[in-house]
Formats: C-alpha cells, sequence, structure tokens
C-alpha cells in the first residue's frame, strides 16, 4: 500500500480518513481529470468518421447508458457497489459502448477497433500505471482522428459534436466508475479485514502481555512474602512493592487484632498515623472494605476516619481498600491512595485482590512464626535473670542477644549469686541444642546450680553435681558451663569450667588474661567426670568477663582467633561492666547479627579507695549483710581489732536499719553510707530521706543505745529532708575493751 | 541478699532443746529466725538453751528477737537461756543492752543447762 494515490488528504490507501470507510472520491477524481476528455475526444472522433449516419437507436442506447451510469453511481456512492459483480458492469459498458459505436455509423475508421478497447483499459486502469498507459494511447488517437477529420470537409456542426461527446462522456464515465469504486472498495475492504486482522492481533498479543503484566506484578508484590521475613519486615516490603506496582502515592495495612478491631500495622508514605491506630469492626472506609469482604473503591475526600484523614492529607484523592481473607476469614484490609488525578480502578483492584490473597497467607503465617518466636523468646528470657543483685564492691552487668539469623532461641543462660559469707557466685552455660527444648534444658540446669552453689558447695563440686543432673534428665543434652566463686574480702576466685570458653581476667593495668585452668568436658558427657577448680589472685580494680562462644566464633575463623581478638580488644578495659560488654560486642560482632546468641556477663571488682567510702543502697534489709562485707574489706587497710570491727559493723548497721525502716511510700528510696578514714580516726556518716524516730516494736531505743555505747561520737541530725547518723571511732582507744 | 543464720538443734536427757545458731542475725532474717526457733521448742520440753557461740553477728533486732522469744517461752511456762563464751565479739552487744536484766546469759551451754534444770527442779 506504498502506492498510495495522494489525491486528497481526506483518504489515504483508499480508506475514508475520516469514516474509517473505503472511499470512491480518489477514483472520481481520477476518471474526472484523465478519462473523461480522453473519452470525449475519442466519441468526437468517431462521430466526425461516421458522416451523419446515426441511427435512432444509437439515441436509445444512449439514454439507456445514461440510466445505467446514473444508477451505477448511485450505487458506487451509496456504498452499495459489491452489490453487483464487477464483473457484470465491465460487461454492460463492453456491450453498451459496442452498440453506441456500430450505431453511430463511424463507419470504416481503420482505429475504430480501438475503441472496444476503452472500457477494458478503464477496468485495467485501476492502477496509476495503467492511467498513464491509456491516457498515452488515447493521445496518440486523438492526434490521429484530428488529422482525418481535418483532411475530410463537411463534418457535422460543432455543437452536435459537444453535444454527443457529453453524452458519450458521461455513458463511458457511468460504465467506468463503478468498477473503479467497487475495485477500490473490494481493496479497501480486503485492507480494513487485513488491518483488522492486525488491530485484533495487537490487541491479542496485548491481552497476553497485560496478563503476563499482571502475573509479574503480583510476583513482584507477592514473591518476598515466600522469604521468611518478621511482620514488620515482611508488610514493609509488600507496601513498598504495592507502591511500586500500582504506582499507589500511600499504602496501609491494617491487621485484625483478636477482639476484632483493626489496628494500623504498618504504613507507607502516610504521616501521622501510629501503628496501632485501632479502628472498631465496621467503622470507617477500612471498617467497610472489612465488612464488604470486597474491594471498594472511594474518593478520599468522602471519608472521615483517622487513616483515610491521614491519606487525604498526604494528598490522596482515590482510595482502594481490599480485604485480606484467609478462610474466608477477614484478617485485615489493605489500602492504597493515589492522588494527582489518578483514579483507582477496576484493573488496580483486580490485581491487589490477587496480591491479597497472597498477602494474607503470609500475613498469618507471619504472625504464627512470631507468635511461636515469641513464646521461646519469652520463656528463655523468663529463665534469665530479671536483674542482677546489687553487691556492694562488685559491680556487674550482662548482656543477652538472641541470634538473628534464623530466629532461634538459644540456650545461653548466666547468673549471679549472692552466696553465703563473702562470696559472690558468677555462671554462665551454654546448652548445645536450640528452641523450647534448650530453654527448658537451661532453665533446669540453672535451678540446680543455684541450689548446688547455695548449698556452698565448691566451682568443681558444683559442676560434678550438674553433671550427675545433666545424665539425669530425660533428654540426652551436652551442655557447657562455667561457674566461679569470688571471695572479695580474701580477693580470691576459685573457678572450674565444663567445656566452656575460658573466662577473661583483665587486671587494674589492663592487661587480659584467658583463664585456661580448672577446665574439663562439658556437662552431659561423662557421668564420672570429676571436675577440677583452680583458684587464681582477685585485685580489687580487675575485671572478669564471662561470655558463650557466640562471641568468640565467626564464620570463616578459628576459636583460637577469636579469643585472641577478644584478648585484645579487652586489653586496657578494665572499666564498668555495662560499658565494657557492649564495647565487646561491637567490637567482635560488629554490626552483624550474631550467628549464635550471645550472652556477656563482665563483674568488676571496684576498688575501695583508702580514705574514703561511698554506698548507695536501696532500702531493704537484705542490703545489711552486704554493707557489712563492704566495711569490713574497706577497714581492712587499717586493722582494726576483731571487736573494733564488730563494734563498727554493729553500729553502722543500726543505723541503716534505722534508715531502712524510714522509708515508707511507693518509691523505691535508698540510704547513703559515707566513711572516713582519717589517721585512727573511722567516721561514717549514713543518711537517708526519712525523718528520724526511734525503731518500732520492742526496741525501745536499743539500737540507739548500742550505736552510743559501741562508738566515740553518735550524732544524729534529723532534718525535713532527713535523717543524718553520723558515727565516729577512734582505733586503739579502747585496749581490753 | 539477706543475713544467713544456721540453726542446728538437739535436746539433752531432760528434753532440754538446745539450739546453736552459726551465722548472723539482723534485721532482714531476724523475724524468720525467731519463728524457727519458737516451732523448735515443743510443749514437753523444760526450755531452751541458745548456743551462740558460733553466732559472728547479732545488733538490735537479735536482741529484740531473743526477748521475744524468752517472752512467748515464758508463756507456755518454759524458760530460756543464753551460752555465749565471754570475750566473743559481739559479747558487747550484749552488755550494751543489759542482756541479763532480762535473761539469764551464761558462757556454756553446760551452764545453761545445769541453770534450767535447777531452776525447774
Amino acid at each position: 500500500m506504498i502506492e498510495a494515490r495522494e489525491f486528497g488528504v481526506r483518504e489515504r490507501n483508499g480508506i475514508d480518513l475520516e469514516t474509517g470507510e473505503p472511499a470512491v472520491s480518489g477514483a472520481v477524481r481520477e476518471l474526472a481529470v484523465v478519462r473523461v476528455p480522453v473519452l470525449v475526444l475519442a466519441l468526437l472522433a468517431v462521430e466526425v468518421m461516421a458522416d451523419g449516419a446515426t441511427h435512432d437507436l444509437f439515441y436509445y442506447l444512449l439514454a439507456a447508458g445514461g440510466l445505467f451510469a446514473a444508477g451505477a453511481l448511485w450505487l458506487a456512492f451509496s456504498g452499495r457497489g459489491p452489490a453487483l459483480p464487477w464483473v457484470l458492469y465491465v460487461g454492460i459498458d463492453i456491450v453498451l459502448l459496442s452498440a453506441l459505436l456500430y450505431t453511430s455509423g463511424g463507419g470504416d475508421s481503420p482505429i475504430r477497433p480501438l475503441f472496444v478497447l476503452l472500457p477494458l483499459i478503464g477496468v485495467l486502469s485501476y492502477s496509476r500505471y495503467w492511467t498513464a498507459v491509456v491516457g498515452c494511447i488515447a493521445l496518440l488517437d486523438f492526434l490521429v482522428v484530428a488529422a482525418i477529420h481535418s483532411a475530410a470537409e463537411g463534418g457535422p456542426s460543432v455543437a452536435s459534436i459537444v453535444v454527443f461527446s457529453l453524452f458519450i462522456g458521461l455513458g463511458t464515465l457511468g460504465a467506468t466508475l463503478p468498477v473503479h469504486a467497487v475495485a477500490q472498495r473490494q481493496r479497501a475492504k480486503a485492507e480494513l479485514e487485513q488491518r483488522a486482522n492486525l488491530l485484533a492481533e495487537q490487541a491479542a498479543r496485548a491481552q497476553a502481555e497485560a496478563v503476563a503484566e499482571t502475573v509479574g506484578k503480583l510476583q513482584r508484590i507477592t514473591d518476598v512474602t515466600l522469604s521468611q521475613l518478621s511482620l514488620e519486615e515482611l508488610l514493609r516490603e509488600v507496601l513498598g512493592r504495592i507502591g511500586d506496582v500500582i504506582h499507589s502515592d500511600a499504602a496501609a495495612v491494617l491487621v485484625a487484632a483478636d477482639d476484632l478491631t483493626l489496628r494500623a500495622s504498618c504504613t507507607a508514605g502516610l504521616n501521622g498515623v501510629r501503628n496501632g491506630t485501632r479502628l472498631e469492626a465496621g467503622q470507617g472506609f477500612p471498617g467497610r472494605v472489612a465488612q464488604a469482604r470486597e474491594p471498594i473503591t472511594t474518593a478520599a475526600r468522602a471519608e472521615e476516619d483517622e487513616l483515610s484523614l491521614a491519606f487525604t492529607e498526604q494528598g490522596a484523592s482515590s482510595l482502594l481498600g481490599v480485604p485480606l481473607t484467609v478462610d474466608e476469614r477477614v484478617i485485615g484490609v489493605l489500602i492504597v491512595g493515589a492522588g494527582d488525578g489518578r483514579e483507582l480502578g477496576q484493573v488496580d483492584a483486580d490485581l491487589l485482590r490477587l496480591a491479597a490473597d497472597r498477602i494474607a497467607l503470609a500475613i498469618q503465617r507471619a504472625q504464627l512464626y512470631e507468635r511461636e518466636h515469641f513464646a521461646a523468646q519469652t520463656f528463655q528470657r523468663s529463665l534469665l535473670p530479671e536483674r542482677l543483685p546489687e553487691i556492694p564492691g562488685l559491680m556487674v552487668a550482662a548482656r543477652y542477644m538472641p541470634a538473628r539469623e534464623e530466629a532461634k532461641v538459644g540456650g545461653d543462660w548466666y547468673d549471679v549469686l549472692e552466696l553465703p559469707g563473702d562470696a559472690v557466685g558468677l555462671a554462665m552455660g551454654d546448652v548445645v541444642s536450640h528452641g523450647i527444648r534448650a530453654a527448658s534444658i537451661m532453665g533446669q540446669i540453672r535451678s540446680a546450680m543455684r541450689a548446688y552453689a547455695f548449698d556452698d558447695e565448691s566451682p568443681g563440686d558444683t559442676l560434678t553435681k550438674l553433671n550427675a543432673v545433666m545424665r539425669g534428665l530425660d533428654q540426652r543434652e551436652t551442655a557447657t558451663a562455667v561457674y566461679l566463686a569470688l571471695d572479695l574480702a580474701e580477693r580470691t576466685l576459685c573457678l572450674a569450667s565444663a567445656g566452656h570458653p575460658p573466662p577473661l581476667l583483665i587486671d587494674p593495668a589492663g592487661s587480659a588474661e584467658l583463664l585456661e585452668a580448672g577446665r574439663s568436658v562439658p556437662l552431659g558427657v561423662d557421668a564420672g567426670t570429676r571436675y577440677p577448680e583452680a583458684v587464681e589472685r582477685l585485685e580489687p580494680g580487675s575485671t572478669i568477663l564471662l561470655y558463650t562462644d557466640g562471641l568468640v566464633e565467626r564464620r570463616g575463623s578459628s576459636l583460637n582467633e577469636g579469643l585472641e581478638r577478644l584478648v585484645s580488644e579487652a586489653t586496657g578495659q578494665s572499666a564498668e561492666p555495662g560499658p565494657l560488654c557492649d564495647r565487646l560486642i561491637g567490637a567482635l560482632l560488629g554490626d552483624q547479627p550474631p550467628l549464635d546468641d550471645v550472652a556477656v556477663l563482665a563483674a568488676h571488682v571496684v576498688s575501695v579507695p583508702e580514705e574514703r567510702l561511698e554506698l548507695e543502697l536501696p532500702c531493704r534489709p537484705s542490703t545489711l549483710a552486704p554493707l557489712r562485707r563492704t566495711l569490713q574489706h574497706w577497714l581492712s587497710g587499717v586493722r582494726p581489732s576483731g571487736d573494733e570491727l564488730q563494734d563498727i559493723l554493729v553500729a553502722v548497721s543500726e543505723a541503716a536499719s534505722n534508715a531502712i525502716e524510714h522509708a515508707y511510700g511507693p518509691v523505691e528510696a535508698s540510704y547513703r553510707v559515707e566513711g572516713r578514714l582519717a589517721g585512727d580516726r573511722v567516721s561514717v556518716t549514713v543518711t537517708d530521706s526519712g525523718s528520724w524516730r526511734e525503731r518500732r516494736g520492742l526496741d525501745r531505743g536499743r539500737g540507739t543505745a548500742l550505736m552510743r555505747g559501741l562508738m566515740d561520737g553518735f550524732e544524729v541530725y534529723p532534718s525535713e529532708a532527713g535523717t543524718v547518723v553520723q558515727l565516729e571511732r577512734r582505733l586503739g582507744s579502747r585496749t581490753g575493751a | 541478699m539477706s543475713a544467713q543464720a544456721d540453726i542446728h538443734t538437739t535436746s539433752d536427757a531432760h528434753g532440754v532443746v538446745i539450739a546453736r545458731i552459726a551465722g548472723e542475725i539482723d534485721t532482714s532474717n531476724a523475724a524468720g529466725v525467731g519463728d524457727r526457733l519458737t516451732a523448735a521448742v515443743p510443749n514437753t520440753a523444760p526450755g531452751m538453751v541458745l548456743d551462740l557461740s558460733e553466732l559472728s553477728y547479732v545488733d538490735s533486732s537479735g536482741v529484740e528477737l531473743l526477748f521475744r522469744l524468752g517472752e512467748r517461752l515464758e508463756d507456755r511456762r518454759q524458760r530460756l537461756a543464753v551460752a555465749l563464751p565471754e570475750g566473743a565479739p559481739i559479747a558487747r552487744v550484749f552488755e550494751i543492752v543489759r542482756f541479763r536484766e532480762k535473761l539469764p546469759l551464761v558462757g556454756s551451754v553446760a551452764e545453761a543447762g545445769v541453770l534450767l534444770r535447777g531452776d525447774s527442779l
């Protein structure tokens, strides 16, 4: 169809550009420009040669030809051309013209047979090449006839020639035009059909592509849901992808809680919507979607619930809500919003509805998984000490990090025990397996360990008994454990380890050393194991670090490398336990989540300054015994006699008991103990925030009597803010007392 | 943590309960120690001897518990005697609160036993 007939711009390739119908105007114009003059001239020549010998039949035939031409024209222009086969037009045309020629008496012209060809040429000339050929022949013809005419004298009048020529021209025109028109219409029809086929093909392809795209979009929205993400991560990811695929500006997922209220669980592109924003059942646009169980599109402005208002605020004008259903139960609602005049329509709704089914399943799975994981984690956490005891003279801190990778619950545990006498127990262990089972074993070991430790068993004996406990458990498990008993007064530590990574001791100068002594096989390996123990010096100012292997194990490096790194990172870090734990975890694990769960426990032995002692203790009777240990430790430098030490301990304890009794109210109060050593003078001040009074019950001032009697100086300074008790004792002043 | 006190009870040929208290007594455990001691004396026993030779610490709350224990036993027509070696570090507490004015305080369990038997006879 490159061979376009550029006679007008309304049509192209035989198709009317405005109506899309086959066009005939091109053919008409062509005939008017080229063929009509040629035919008129040719028939004029015939008449000239006929010498006026025209039959009456000629005129009848001419009239019939005119009618035929008019009818054919009407058929052509009314679009009914194809009602008659084009062969019929051509046949009639040939017969008519031939009859005209013979009845016109155009005698013996040598070129006469050529005129019979004229209609045929008309038929053939539906391409522009044939039109040119016909034009040339006709021109040649005209020149020959004109030459003959000028040679013959006495021809017909000019007027008769003109009229006759017009009749003949119109007749021929009428005969050839439909042929043209029909041919062209058929070509155009074929072309239209072809084009229609092409369009249909394109439409089919587009549809197939659309389906593929929809599937692809679905895939993009939901493939993420196959991976194991936490609910929050899952929702955030899904919302992000929905935004990319639907080209929405904001989106939110509301998840149904147990009480059938919807809570905003995750939003994207929305400000001002708290997670947890509640919508009662049926309330607002999301509630309506949940009730309808069908996707709903709405204008954002028409909605007044908190969520829709937030969408409006972000410039969303069109909202689409899709219910998230699992087994016909609505577990949530997905809302997307689009602004900038974009309307969310059926296509988006269909796509989201498909995606919603998968999202709902993924949400349910994530919820279940989180619930289970949360239960296991809660269980495990419940087995770790909620808070560590406050031990005068010892600062302790612990950190526990669950393994992130497979979100598994580990079996790491630790404990800090205030033991009878001057001892403090530090324990840590790691059950080999994972999950609820590991956590339960860990709980049993921890309880058994506490029991033996309080029974004053030495670390070696404690582990030996724990080993027996492990062997007695139904589940055959092994576990590592390390147990240290610190004697703060004697400044020693005794340790035993059952296959646990060696504790780290950082001395006051900052040099770090792994305590390799006292090690044996893990618990549960061999029933007959007797666990050895080792004793080490524990200077004030040093720090002990217990940890599980998760701290020193890294993919692609050996355990020894990990231990070396730990030692080098810990060197020079004998300091506050909390920051120390954080620093070591940061240095050894970096930002990577640990492969295994990690427990770290650090204890720093406070070096008591020689002259000053400052303590702040909670108002609980349980602080009295540790307070006495600390005082004893503090006074050891000035070597008081047994009686002197006893007197000071009793007096300070009495003052502290008063302070504890003074503490009332729901807020836990604390009291302060400040000691000063100046030469042979020991002075201790006990301050509380209550008002002074004698203790109740049968005490009857015995505490006051003791303080006065045991000390050289005893003063009470009561005030609004609290009570200050000042005690003073000169050492060596009561020899023989 | 609370102060620790271990109580070990026996009885002599006359049914006198002898309770040896080792460890410490302060406000954190005084009430508990008092209850345990009260429970250790059957109604049939003529009395109780407290052996404080291994008690390393006691303050006014401990003294108060002993006085209360004495009163409770007295209500039950039973006697209480305390044995504490002379010169023990905690002895000064008993001196200052004038313990002897309320309850018998002697140097040894044997003396206390004799004292109780003598009284009851």
